[in-house]
């Protein structure tokens, strides 16, 4: 792992298009600022571990699920808006 | 014409594709999707990814199944390009888990679309991690339709 130490204000960049600057430091909070471009998703940690297991799950039930339906999907969703 | 595994072929225009602006964690580097539906099980819809044949999720707009719908940040309305006014459609992903293989849906993590663009992208909002999954109500159709793994229906 990169460390680096940082003040308030300094920031970081990663790769040539993502800037991450210190905000403000209190007590051992720490608020970031980030500059990202939009195809770049930005979750806190935690959350990102979460939604990818709620999503992976929801991947792996999908087919049991679809298997209480009746039928499957005969048009797109598209197709009556 | 795309072959899904599960729903067999299907056509999709260029105007269906949902470009995500990142992949649905965690599956990396996929990003074209298509919503499918059966009217008969309205309000849910399967968003099929069209590049791994396998891959779909159950989803259900946020207020058909949640209520209204959490508003964007402005970056994310910039990023998926919605004009003043516009909203985006907001979409829940159901999920089957748990040991009680208990029907939920992700109220944390919606999925919005700007159908105008074909834009989309998974925002994670602020609150309690179990909001990930929460119960779906017992009266939808899914639970009507029979407890997991209890019906003879074969996708077609």
């Amino acid at each position: 792992m990169l460390v680096l130490t940082r003040q308030v204000e300094d920031e970081i960049v990663i790769g040539s298009n993502i800037r991450v600057r210190v905000l403000g430091i209190s007590g051992n909070q720490v608020r970031l600022g980030i500059e990202a471009p939009p195809e770049v998703t930005i979750f806190r940690a935690e959350l990102y571990d979460e939604v990818a297991r709620q999503n992976q799950a929801a991947a792996d039930g999908a087919l049991e699920m679809l298997r209480t339906l009746t039928s499957g999907p005969r048009t797109k969703a598209t197709d009556e808006e | 014409m795309f072959q899904t595994q599960h729903f067999g072929p299907v056509a999709v225009s260029d105007q269906e594709v949902i470009h995500l602006l990142g992949p649905l964690p965690p599956f990396a580097g996929l990003t074209r999707y298509v919503l499918l539906r059966d009217p008969e099980h309205e309000p849910f819809l399967w968003l099929q990814s069209l590049e791994q044949p396998a891959l779909f999720f159950i989803v259900a707009p946020h207020e058909a199944v949640a209520g209204p719908s959490p508003p964007l940040t402005p970056e994310g309305r910039r990023a998926l390009s919605l004009l003043a006014g516009e909203q985006p459609e907001v979409y829940v992903i159901i999920s089957l888990g748990g040991g009680a293989r208990e029907v939920t849906m992700n109220l944390l993590a919606p999925v919005y679309v700007n159908h105008s663009t074909g834009l989309g992208r998974q925002a994670v909002g602020e609150g309690d991690l179990a909001l990930t999954r929460v119960p779906l109500c017992p009266s939808s159709p899914v639970l009507q339709g029979g407890r997991p793994g209890a019906g003879s229906h074969s996708p077609g």
